[in-house]
């Protein structure tokens, strides 16, 4: 089958999985607790609840609620936040932009570290390095990510006072241009060498504890696919003229490594999304993660059903990206089983 | 998610049904050789022992509280006790609750939520994705796309909204995780088959004329079970984490004798200097989890002919 | 092999030194801890060498507003801590007592300076000239007239505005200066708990006029998100999550308050703590049990002055619907009726275990009416814990053998209030081990869903309560058996004499002569001890945390929170 082929039939697939997300959540929002929940206050007397859920229109029946949301989501209005005391759209932007920063600085690290660790176990299969290694990577994997992010935040907060909390300064903050919303790269847009250094600060710390994680199973996935590699014929034959090792896993095995790990990259922004939830709370860096916990806690249903919208869009289309650069790679692949 | 990282695990197929059981007794015996050779392996096994041990001998290490034993106990002139404290060697939390108490304690609780949830979610998948994978076509169409939804949305955020809706409590956790659960197994059980199907035994098996049920059972399932209990084995450790973060987040129940819960009391104290109540709930956590990971992996090495031989 | 050796340390080196390179632009300077988003830096120590941040003064707050309209805010949640700082009221409570004073309008009405009518109905309010709102308007008696007007026109459920509606008949505007209010029917709580309340906030009804106006029934989202009012402190920005910042207000009429002041929203007690340490914060205030940190601290001063008006309680429902109640509960629909089994659970409760348990030492036992209440009478008699007494009226009514099963409803993420739970679960739980207390933790939303349900669908329930001024309100709402609290929980079942309660409290609440008020009340404590409709487990203290560089601190448990305008910093 055509790459091409395959996309287009991933990509008409998308809006579906994403209707059947959407009306799960909705339906899930509306099984416990009133959804305008967010709106009531202690000592309300029955009366004064109904006419609330009569001023959202929460007397209609839930297929209809749900179109009314799918309408407005098409219009670009997302409904009010309760939490944010704002209309979604108006706060989603900013908070999607700031972790998406911070997943991917995450992932940077998670793939330099991940790959790097993964190459350095794999060609010393079996040796102490490669058992050191599996400790490392299966501890990341294993690590309650909430605890060692608290861990590192009284390191480097209490006992050793260098990081600083929060996304930026705010003195440096405000005297840069926001074109995009990524601070690290309108700093480079404006051309402001300190507001590079404070982007960097600030995400220091934040970017590397998220990052564990997915280092881990990068690291796992790269090894384990590097002694595949080195296993193969031509590396036997490429050893036999005479090529160094070095030589042999830097020109041929590594690339070749590379392909299956790069579908494990993909599913790591998965994780780094998600952990990225509890590593804001704990430093208070303001982007998805708390507002939505808060979101859920707080039964502001408008919220929730943005959030998860938004986040499953980004799931779903860095899966496809995945699998079509995955299939461009290896051409063996069976596509669409 | 990906069809490609999902593609599963192919297990060889022996020849008769008969050298099929024999190989599957010998291999048993095999595999848990061949994972003792492993010492990281035999050193999750160890743990395991030891926590599961501390599981289920609760009530003989120490007394349990009353009336509900999965309360920990509390002693309101003592809280935010330090480590050492007289009738408090772990120290206790925010509401006076025995640190020591909820470790113990959180060991039983974690077993019997790791326990509960994998058995429900494994059978729950296997019989999906042996449905979708068996009788294919449409059916199996409709199954995956429902597994898709499933594993569409990151399962924090589902089981932040399943568990948040119902209410904070841990049987609530335990029903959000099991929700979620089972779409890996289905997934995983289902390309097993597939694959399985293809290979000649089993079309011997329909020439005989067995029913489809009998192949499915003596052929096809167990041999497609390999990596339905590595899976297994990974997910008792994981669950106890996803339940873990869940309680952090803020869904944990009142005094429950519980790692996460530990951890969630904790928290707020941890910059205040009162470390003890998140810092041992949270190394529980880990190491519960540590332990499952490395037999699992252990297991996974064993049982992957890709990297059989190593 | 050696080549191989060195070969894997390059390609780790590129990974080493940008982490490195990171974590070293992590360093310069002392990096000290920023408010969410970002902050200054400051470099001061704690030993108040120097002063952080001079010019604003920095309140950490454990949330934000859920919204800023006064014609929309429930009283007690932050919204209404905005609303004291940005909007004022026609008269005014001070600094210290709890006697009004004048606020927008120039004298306080009484029947003695002839400005309330001989027979209590109507109200003459002179305006104050010269006052401008934040939009640059001038106040007059019409914009007066239009805020109450509108609160009662939108008649939000979830307002309160049935305050200003249910006590007045009529409004009118006599001249630019002059506001006119009669009642339906006298009623001495009218100024302190009507005209000093979140919907009679006064607001400039050009900027409403000019931003969707007023409609019946609706909200408007402008003066959800804005503050157009003519307090001392204006509404500059609002970062969602992050702080309010707010700026004073040059053309204040009494004179721009010498500081800027900003609202940061720090959610996480410990945080709060460290920014207090560190000087990043000048005001806080952490739960009890962190107090305890700062104590050491040179630079932290404390004013531990009285105790906060909302004690911590727990409800008893004598209107049980037993089909409702959650799986487990055995507790029958008259449990509560016998006052036997109500004093029992008072004299069960460990108020010692809780005070130095949950409020870490900072807590008393309640009084029925707080102490600068009318009516406050330090020597009514209050509840201990005596574990002999609660034992002989369980026997006495038969629970003792019996046991009973009961939940108590609670609201997630608030110590405090589960802690009341706990203590309540632990302290009967020990006494007799067939007594079981379920503590019910829901979400703060489900909780305020739950409590508003009639009838209430738990036996118990724990929350802090609302913060009165005037004694009546308290009487009305958590005594009388008709009241509001008397109706949902069925008090009429559970008083010995319901009819002789009624009457004394709608006698003192119409009574006008202060003297004669106080003897009453007096009289009726001891009533309310003797049949109590609630268990009051504890007052918490009023523990205001500041560095001591903010001058001039000074607070009344009366307002809702530290009023900026007063301080200043040096």
């Amino acid at each position: 089958m055509q790459v091409r082929d395959y996309v287009v039939r991933r990509l008409l697939r998308l809006p579906l999985v994403l209707f059947a997300v959407t009306v799960l959540v909705f339906g899930l929002s509306r099984v416990g607790g009133s959804p305008i929940a967010i709106y009531l206050e202690h000592d309300f007397t029955q009366e004064q609840v109904e006419a609330l859920e009569e001023r959202y229109g929460v007397d209609d029946p839930l297929p209809v609620q749900y179109v009314a949301w799918l309408g407005g989501v098409l219009r670009g209005d997302l409904g009010w936040s309760g939490v944010s005391v704002a209309p979604v759209s108006e706060v989603l932007p900013a908070r999607f932009v700031a972790t998406m920063e911070l997943a991917l600085y995450g992932m940077l690290f998670a793939v330099l570290f991940g790959v790097s660790l993964g190459t350095f176990a794999g060609a010393r299969r079996n040796r102490f390095a490669d058992h050191a290694t599996r400790v490392l990577t299966v501890s990341g994997a294993s690590l309650p990510l909430f605890w060692f992010a608290l861990l590192m935040l009284i390191l480097f907060y209490v006992v050793v006072p260098i990081a600083p909390v929060g996304r930026f300064d705010e003195d440096v903050y405000s005297q840069i241009v926001h074109f995009t919303g990524f601070y690290s790269l309108d700093a480079v847009l404006n051309l402001n060498g300190a507001a590079l250094v404070d982007s960097w600060r600030h995400l220091a710390l934040p970017a590397l504890v998220l990052a564990f994680e997915g280092m881990a199973v990068i690291a796992r996935m790269m090894r384990s696919s590097l002694v595949e590699e080195l296993g193969e014929d031509y590396v036997d034959s490429a050893r036999a003229k005479g090529l160094s090792e070095r030589q042999v896993i830097r020109r041929h095995a590594r690339r070749n490594a590379l392909v299956p790990t790069v579908t494990v990259i993909g599913l790591s922004l998965g994780v780094l999304l998600q952990g990225s939830v509890v590593v804001e709370i704990v430093f208070r860096w303001p982007g998805l993660g708390q507002w939505a916990t808060d979101a859920v806690l707080r039964g502001d249903r408008a919220t929730v059903m943005a959030f998860v919208l938004v986040t499953s869009i980004v799931f779903l289309l860095v899966n496809l990206v995945v699998d079509v650069v995955y299939a461009y790679l290896d051409r063996r692949v069976v596509l669409g089983t | 998610m990906t069809d490609i990282a999902h593609g599963g695990v192919r297990a060889p197929a022996p020849e008769g049904r008969w050298e099929a059981a024999r190989t599957r007794g010998r291999r048993l015996r095999d595999l848990a050789l061949q994972v003792a050779k492993s010492p990281s392996a035999l050193v999750g096994s160890i743990v395991i022992v030891l926590l599961v041990g501390m599981a289920v001998f609760a009530p003989l290490l120490v007394e349990p509280n009353s009336p509900d034993p999965y309360q920990m106990p509390r002693d309101w002139s003592n809280v935010n006790a330090p480590p050492g404290t007289p009738g408090h060697p772990l120290g206790t939390t925010p509401d006076g609750g025995d640190v020591l108490y909820g470790i113990v304690w959180g060991a039983r609780t974690s077993l019997r939520l790791a326990f509960i949830v994998v058995s429900i979610t494994m059978v729950v998948g296997i019989a999906i994705g042996s449905l979708a994978g068996f009788l294919g076509g449409r059916w199996d169409d409709i199954l995956m796309r429902v597994v898709d939804v499933f594993l569409a949305v990151p399962e924090l955020i589902l089981a932040l909204a399943i568990a948040a809706v119902l209410g904070p409590s841990f049987r609530n956790i335990i029903i959000a995780i099991t929700i979620l659960g089972w779409p890996k197994y289905a997934r995983i059980i289902r390309g097993q088959i597939l694959h399985i199907r293809e290979n000649e035994y089993v079309d011997a098996a329909k020439v005989i004329g067995d029913s489809r049920w009998r192949i499915y059972r003596k052929d096809i399932l167990p041999n497609a079970m390999t990596p339905v209990v590595v899976q297994g084995t990974l997910e008792a450790g994981h669950v106890v984490l996803f339940a873990a973060t869940l309680s952090f987040i803020g869904l944990a129940e009142a005094g429950l004798a519980e790692w996460g819960n530990l951890v969630s009391e904790g928290r707020e104290g941890i910059i205040a200097g009162r470390w003890w109540v998140a810092v041992f709930g949270g190394l529980m956590v880990f190491l519960w989890s540590l332990s499952f990971n490395l037999v699992g992996d252990g297991l996974r090495d064993v049982l992957d002919p890709r990297t059989e031989g190593r | 092999m050696a080549r191989f050796r060195s070969e894997r340390s390059r390609r780790w080196v590129p990974a080493l030194v940008l982490t490195i390179g990171f974590l070293a632009t992590a360093c310069p300077g002392a990096s000290t801890p920023e408010g969410e988003g970002g902050g200054a830096e400051t470099g001061a120590g704690d030993t108040g060498a120097e002063v952080a941040n001079p010019g604003v003064l920095i309140h950490a707050l454990g949330g934000e507003p859920e919204g800023l309209d006064p014609a929309r805010l429930d009283e007690g949640g932050r919204g209404s801590r905005a609303i004291i700082q940005s909007y004022e009221f026609l008269v005014d409570i001070p600094p210290e007592g709890a006697a009004l004073v004048p606020g927008l309008a120039t004298e306080v009405p009484s029947q003695e300076n002839g400005l309330v009518s001989e027979d209590g109905l109507t109200y003459t309010f002179p305006i104050r000239e010269g006052v401008v709102f934040h939009d640059g308007t001038e106040l007059t008696a019409d914009d007066v007239l239009f805020s109450w007007d509108r609160a009662m026109t939108m008649d939000l459920p979830e307002s309160q505005a049935f305050k200003l509606s249910e006590t007045i008949a009529d409004m009118r505007v006599v001249d630019d200066f002059t506001f006119e209010v009669t009642l339906i029917e006298p009623a001495a709580l009218f100024l302190g708990t009507v005209v000093y309340s979140t919907p009679a906030a006064i607001v400039s009804q050009d900027a409403v006029e000019s931003n969707g106006g007023v409609v019946a029934g609706e909200p408007n989202e402008f003066m959800d998100t804005n503050m157009v009012g003519t307090g001392p402190y204006q509404l500059v920005e609002w970062e969602r999550g992050v702080r309010l910042e707010f700026e004073a207000f040059e053309d204040y009429w009494n004179g721009a308050p010498p500081l800027d002041a900003t609202w940061e929203v720090v959610r996480d007690n410990s945080v709060g703590v460290l920014g207090m340490q560190v000087g990043d914060y000048d005001i806080i205030e952490p739960a009890p049990q962190f107090v305890e940190q700062l104590q050491g601290d040179d630079g932290v001063c404390f004013d531990e002055s009285g105790y906060l008006l909302e004690p911590l309680h727990l409800a008893f429902n004598l209107d049980i619907p037993v089909d409702e109640l959650p799986d487990g509960d055995t507790v029958p629909n008259d449990f509560f009726w016998d006052k036997r089994v109500r004093q029992a659970f008072n004299y069960a409760f460990d108020y010692e275990g809780y005070i130095n348990g949950v409020l870490a030492g900072y807590g008393a036992i309640p009084t029925y009416l707080a102490p600068p209440v009318l009516g406050y009478d330090p020597d009514a008699p209050k509840y201990a814990q005596d574990l002999a007494e609660a034992e002989r009226l369980f026997r006495e009514t038969g629970w003792w053998d019996r046991g009973f099963t009961a939940s108590v409803l609670a609201e997630q993420n608030n110590d405090t209030m589960i802690g009341v739970g706990l203590v309540l679960k632990d302290s009967l739980e020990s006494l007799n081990e067939n007594f079981r207390i379920n503590v019910v933790v829901v979400p703060e939303a489900r909780y305020d869903e739950e409590h508003g349900t009639v009838p209430f669908q738990y036996p118990m329930w724990v929350k802090n309560a609302e913060p009165f001024s005037d004694p009546d309100q308290v009487m009305q709402f958590y005594y009388h058996p008709d009241g509001e609290w008397g109706e949902v929980l069925g008090f009429r079942n559970g008083y010995e004499d319901p009819d002789e309660i009624a009457a004394r409290i709608d006698e003192a609440g119409q009574s006008t002569d202060p003297a004669e008020r106080e003897a009453m009340y007096q009289e009726i404590l001891p009533l309310l001890h003797e049949d109590p409709m609630w268990l009051w487990a504890a007052d918490e203290q009023n523990v205001q945390i500041f560095q001591c560089w903010v001058q001039d601190f000074i607070y009344n448990p009366l307002w809702v929170m530290p009023r900026w305008q007063f301080y200043s910093k040096g």
